[in-house]
């Protein structure tokens, strides 16, 4: 058996990402990188926190590790575990161990959602110590000072099960990401699509039609994400309200009253 | 055999009795029946016995009609305009109701239109949420005479049957509604400044002034035309295919003047004047042409404008704070100088905020208050942003207290729920009114006297609790799972060497039985548990919460009591997601007898809190000393089939109902409301804090 770990130059970030700025977000990020602080990204859904972590990454040109947290991610999953192979049993680092040692990035998407067990094992990463204890081999791993870890959560759940500990929060220099302004969404949506300008702030416009329904019916209105995706089914012809629908109001909700309320917004316009 | 109008007439009188008089008789009532098939006479009585009651005297009106309503409609549309009157009755009184049971010929007309005919409630919600996304204020939806508005509520006909098909009739409604609310966004009301004459001023100059007010919303209808063209090009397509219409002479340079992005509603009114001088031809009104109410328009809008005045001065009074702590110095004091540059190219507003001259980045609460005021007037008055610091103090003081109060009445949220009418077979539509309260706090000691009191039972049911707390462990030696479990694997690689043969149980697997439980507590608090049963009532919550903490199940807490359908209440002792803390233990000992029971609206409400809660197992507890009951009517059969109704519409959205009782009767009536399992009879008050915990350790084990 042969794993095929990919190689730690795999996660380096060659282009650079397309990435417009909402604020000074840059600026704290790098200051907090530079005295190794990690960060703790808030924001709705599809709003840039990722794009702008693989931007960050190529500007600071180091590896990025990403990790999607889901509820059956448990502590090992991130710091590593044995396997065994040819007949010996061998410790393979699991994503967090390996930033750490190699002095990567690791961006752990909607910590939240992580079993408990895994916002505790980075813990003592995240304060001054940086060290990870990798309890299974008895290894105090200290972190390379290269080393950042970020994590990303969505304050909008309205359920206390999906709330992050304070113990947890206060180690983070928090950064909060918003939906774009108009213009600025739409110069995005442009420039991820290739729409034409007054496509694609009839887009945008949806969008603020959408994040009006916030909290009237919609748990969360349409995202820059969602947008661009719109305009990519437009892009390759698809008729403008069944784009719409598709990428987007079906997207939002199952209820059939508010499905049909969106709709017509869309068709309203388009 | 059908009944004789002799016998009809004995019966008839039987039941009206109250309403007869010498003058007053059924003699004809009871001919009109005599000749009905048996069939259509047991109808028309049943009906009888379910409307009298409701209202003996609707009840005398039906009868007088009851006869020729079956001549000219089938049983069912007989059916449906007996509930339309009822359901008129409940919300608008008898009046309107005993009309509404004249107008047979129209109701009729109505029925066999039926297929086109689109009610307003059916589209209320859609409607709304519609509106709401096109702007971010919030219209209401309401049932009126004409399209109309007064800037906080869209009036709309309460059915459309105008156009061929539903479908069309669906589309006319959302023109409407679409066009009343470019009104209110597109400033057909709005002034120039708080002192400026209003719009029912300005037409009331006209010596005209009710034909001027008809033409203007006819050119003003136009004018937003050519707004929504701009702002929903898909909708306005829609709109020309479906309602184009020609327009010609003096009409027609209006329109094209009034398409102007920057055409306001001053323009309209040079045209309606322009109009009225030259006596110019009127093209007939859109269909979707609506109106305002504007008197009430201005005393809402004026009520309004103070708010967001305030508002927005406390705004700015934050921002100032706020600039005064991070850069102590610089502007020192309150005497900022702050400006509102608005550059506004008639779709989009934009502002800049200039405090002492320098810009300054728009907070998104300031924005807000500011897109709002724009609503309703043309520009923010520069006092309103610089408000005198002395006079600005007083009058927000003298403000602040109105609204404090304006909130300590209006601070309970409310809510209306229908309630179900098992005479008539139907829901009496929001019949209740139900008002979620504060519990005033009692003494928090309390709750830790009766932990005490009860020391040793809570020991014993914290041990039992705790039993039945989700336990996590590793099961060795599974053919699949998270880790390698290495024992295995070593035994393995032995049997290998050894040529036996080789298990693929090799891995640990954690095994998560997890209590995903939330439990809804119900408390009777009517006036019948004064004394004892409420003492005791109060212990047993303190001990089920004592148990649900060990068990970490989430919990929510209420009591319900109530005086009539205009005031049911509910009293928030612990909502689901609020932690146990001291607050919570205060409400609890403050739990008080009040007034009647009236569960049905009670159980809806919970319903639909609990509704929102993502739990594998909803479990709905309620504790009882009795049937429902309330004073206007809402006992015996009726309270009952409320009830039974309530939960099982619970039951439907996936909700366990239980309910703790210590009426011994209750055999009588509960398996018919809760099922025959799904109850418990407590024999004793005092057992009632050991009983709670011990029916709940049973229920989720």
């Amino acid at each position: 058996m042969k794993s095929s770990e990919p190689s730690i130059a795999d996660y380096v970030i060659a282009d650079e990402p397309y990435y417009a700025p909402q604020g000074d977000e840059i600026d704290i990020f790098e200051a907090a990188y530079a005295n190794r602080i990690p960060v703790l990204l808030k924001g709705p859904t599809g709003c840039g926190k990722t794009r702008f972590m693989e931007y960050m990454a190529y500007r600071l040109s180091r590896p990025l590790i990403t990790v999607s947290c889901h509820d059956d991610l448990t502590a090992s999953d991130l710091v590593g575990r044995y396997l065994i192979i040819g007949g010996e049993t061998r410790w393979i680092d699991g994503p967090l161990s390996r930033a750490v040692r190699e002095g990567a990035i690791c961006y752990l998407d909607e910590v939240v959602e992580a079993r408990k067990d895994t916002t505790v094992v980075i813990h003592p990463l995240a304060d001054d110590r940086r060290v990870l204890p990798i309890e299974k081999t008895g290894e105090l791993l200290r972190a390379d000072e290269r080393f950042c870890l970020a994590i990303s959560y969505n304050p909008g759940y309205q359920s206390i099960l999906k709330d992050l500990k304070q113990s947890t929060r206060q180690r983070f220099v928090a950064i909060e990401f918003r939906y774009p302004e108009a213009s600025l969404e739409i110069d995005i949506v442009i420039r991820e699509t290739e729409l034409d300008q007054k496509t694609a702030a009839l887009l945008v416009k949806y969008a603020g039609m959408t994040r009006n329904l916030k909290g009237n019916g919609l748990d969360e209105g349409a995202s820059t994400r969602l947008l661009v995706h719109t305009g990519k089914l437009l892009s390759s012809g698809i008729e403008p309200r069944s784009a719409i629908r598709s990428a987007i109001a079906e997207a939002l909700t199952d209820e059939p009253d508010m499905l049909a309320a969106v709709n017509e917004l869309g068709a309203a316009l388009f | 055999m059908p009944l004789s109008s002799t016998e009809l007439e004995a019966r008839l009188e039987d039941v009206l009795d109250a309403v007869l008089s010498s003058r007053r008789t059924v003699s004809d009532a009871a001919r009109a029946i005599a000749i009905l098939d048996d069939e259509s006479q047991t109808f028309a009585l049943r009906w009888l016995d379910s409307i009298s009651a409701s209202n003996t005297e609707l009840a005398y009106q039906y009868v007088n009609n009851i006869g020729r309503a079956l001549g000219v409609m089938s049983r069912k549309d007989v059916e449906a305009w007996i509930v339309e009157a009822l359901d008129i009755y409940d919300q608008q009184g008898l009046f309107p109701a005993s009309h509404a049971l004249g107008e047979i010929d129209s109701f009729a007309d109505r029925r066999s239109h039926a297929d086109r005919v689109v009610e307003l409630e059916s589209v209320t919600a859609f409607l709304e949420t519609f509106l709401r996304g096109l702007s971010g204020r919030k219209l209401t939806v309401t049932a009126g005479d004409t399209a109309s508005t007064d800037s906080e509520t869209v009036f709309l006909p309460r059915r459309l049957n105008r156009l061929a098909s539903a479908s069309e009739n669906r589309f006319l409604y959302k023109v409407m509604a679409t066009n009343l609310w470019a009104m209110n966004r597109f400033g057909t009301f709005r002034r120039s400044a708080p002192s400026a004459p209003t719009l029912a001023q300005r037409l009331a100059e006209f010596p005209d002034k009710v034909d001027a007010t008809k033409l203007f919303y006819l050119i003003e209808t136009e004018r937003l035309n050519a707004c929504i063209s701009r702002e929903l090009p898909g909708l306005w397509r829609e709109i020309e295919r479906d309602f184009s219409y020609t327009r010609r002479g003096l009409f027609k340079r209006a329109c094209e003047d009034l398409a102007r992005i920057d055409a306001t509603v001053d323009d309209t009114l040079y045209w309606l004047k322009r109009m009225l001088d030259e006596r110019a031809e009127r093209p007939p009104a859109a269909p979707y042409q609506g109106s305002a109410d504007l008197d009430t328009l201005n005393d809402i809008t004026d009520q309004r404008l103070d708010t967001e005045r305030t508002a927005l001065e406390e705004l700015i009074q934050d921002l100032i704070d706020q600039m005064n702590r991070d850069d102590v110095g610089a502007s020192g004091d309150d005497d900022a100088d702050i400006r509102l540059e608005l550059d506004n190219d008639g779709t989009v507003t934009d502002y800049q905020l200039t405090v002492d001259g320098e810009p300054m980045p728009m907070p998104a609460a300031l924005r807000e208050q500011i897109d709002a005021i724009l609503q309703d007037l043309e520009s923010v008055p520069e006092d309103w942003l610089n408000p005198a610091e002395g006079d600005a103090v007083a009058e927000a003081d003298g403000n602040d207290q109105t609204i404090e109060e304006q909130r300590e009445d209006s601070r309970d949220p409310m809510f209306l729920y229908d309630e179900w009418d098992y005479q008539r077979g139907h829901y009496r539509k929001d019949w209740c009114t139900l008002y979620e309260r504060q519990v005033k706090p009692g003494d928090p000691e309390f709750f830790n006297q009766t932990l005490h009191q009860y020391h040793g039972l809570t020991l014993e049911l914290r041990r039992a609790f705790e039993m039945l707390k989700d336990q996590q462990h590793t099961l060795r030696r599974q053919p699949e799972g998270e880790d390698i479990d290495l024992d295995a694997v070593i035994q393995a690689s032995a049997d290998q060497h050894l040529g036996r043969e080789l298990s693929d149980r090799l891995f640990l697997k954690t095994h998560r039985q997890e209590r995903d439980i939330a439990v809804m507590l119900m408390v009777d608090l009517s006036g019948s548990t004064k004394g004892w049963i409420v003492d005791a009532e109060r212990e047993a919550v303190i001990l089920l919460c004592e148990a649900l903490e060990v068990l970490g199940d989430r919990y929510g807490i209420y009591g319900f009591s109530g005086m009539t359908r205009k005031r049911c209440e509910l009293f928030r002792i612990k909502t689901l997601n609020e932690p146990l803390n001291d607050n919570v233990k205060a409400r609890i000992a403050g739990m008080e007898p009040r007034d009647y029971t009236r569960m049905g609206v009670t159980i809806r409400h919970l319903t639909h809190l609990m509704d929102s809660i993502d739990a594998r197992t909803r479990l709905l507890i309620t504790l009882s000393d009795g049937k429902p009951d309330d004073y206007d009517g809402y006992r015996g059969d009726y309270g009952i089939e409320d009830t039974r109704k309530a939960l099982i519409e619970a039951r439907n959205r996936g909700i366990h109902p239980f309910c703790i009782t210590i009426d011994q009767k209750a055999g009588e009536y509960l398996p018919h409301m809760y099922g025959a399992v799904n109850y418990t009879v407590v024999d004793d008050v005092r057992k009632l804090p050991t009983e709670v915990s011990r029916v709940y350790y049973r229920l989720t084990r």
